[in-house]
């Protein structure tokens, strides 16, 4: 294959890949993701119960199982589902991640490949 | 007024960049077009402000 081909086979790859995100960013799911996460900036309390949250966990995880940890966690658990920016949000993401899964199965699927690559640093 | 694209927006502008991929692989060895998935993985990721790769990917490790 010529240089050439090769720099215009990527052209094409760079402005479908441009146009793929214009797509996602310009969705509902996208929007409200950014949305509940602009919400979430300005709400102290959510902040504060996913704060806690994460240090419960990362001491379960630091320390091993621990039944006063437990229930500080099933209790948290409990706050969180009852606090609207919480819930919104991980009804936000729940509905962004479903779309993006969606477009990796139908790349993944027209190259014969896995698209969706790990960049490093794991999801967590 | 600015209106949301649809779902079906999103996936006709999925369809339309794995086609072009898809174009591509056929033209790139093996090693360049594993460097230009993770070019386009990074390239999500930094727009879209949310890992792409880590969200969708086979690895479970959350």
């Amino acid at each position: 294959m010529s240089e050439s081909a090769s720099t215009d086979s990527n052209e094409t790859v760079n402005g479908q890949l441009s146009e793929f995100i214009d797509a996602i960013t310009a969705s509902n799911q996208y929007e409200q993701f950014v949305a509940s996460q602009q919400r979430l900036e300005s709400d102290d309390e959510a902040q504060r119960l996913l704060s806690e949250f994460q240090q419960k966990q990362q001491k379960l995880q630091e320390n091993g199982f621990d039944q006063a940890t437990m229930q500080d966690l099933r209790d948290l658990q409990r706050k969180m589902e009852d606090n609207e920016t919480i819930r919104e949000l991980r009804e936000a993401e729940t509905a962004l991640v479903e779309l993006l899964e969606e477009t990796n199965e139908i790349v993944s699927e027209r190259i014969g490949q896995e698209f969706a690559q790990t960049t490093g640093g794991g999801c967590c | 007024m600015l209106l949301s694209t649809t779902d079906s927006e999103v996936l006709t502008a999925t369809e339309r960049f794995a086609d072009a991929l898809a174009e591509t692989k056929a033209e790139s060895d093996e090693d360049e077009f594993a460097s230009l998935l993770v070019e386009c993985n990074e390239e999500l990721k930094q727009e879209l402000g949310v890992d792409y790769g880590a969200v969708c990917s086979d690895d479970d490790c959350c």
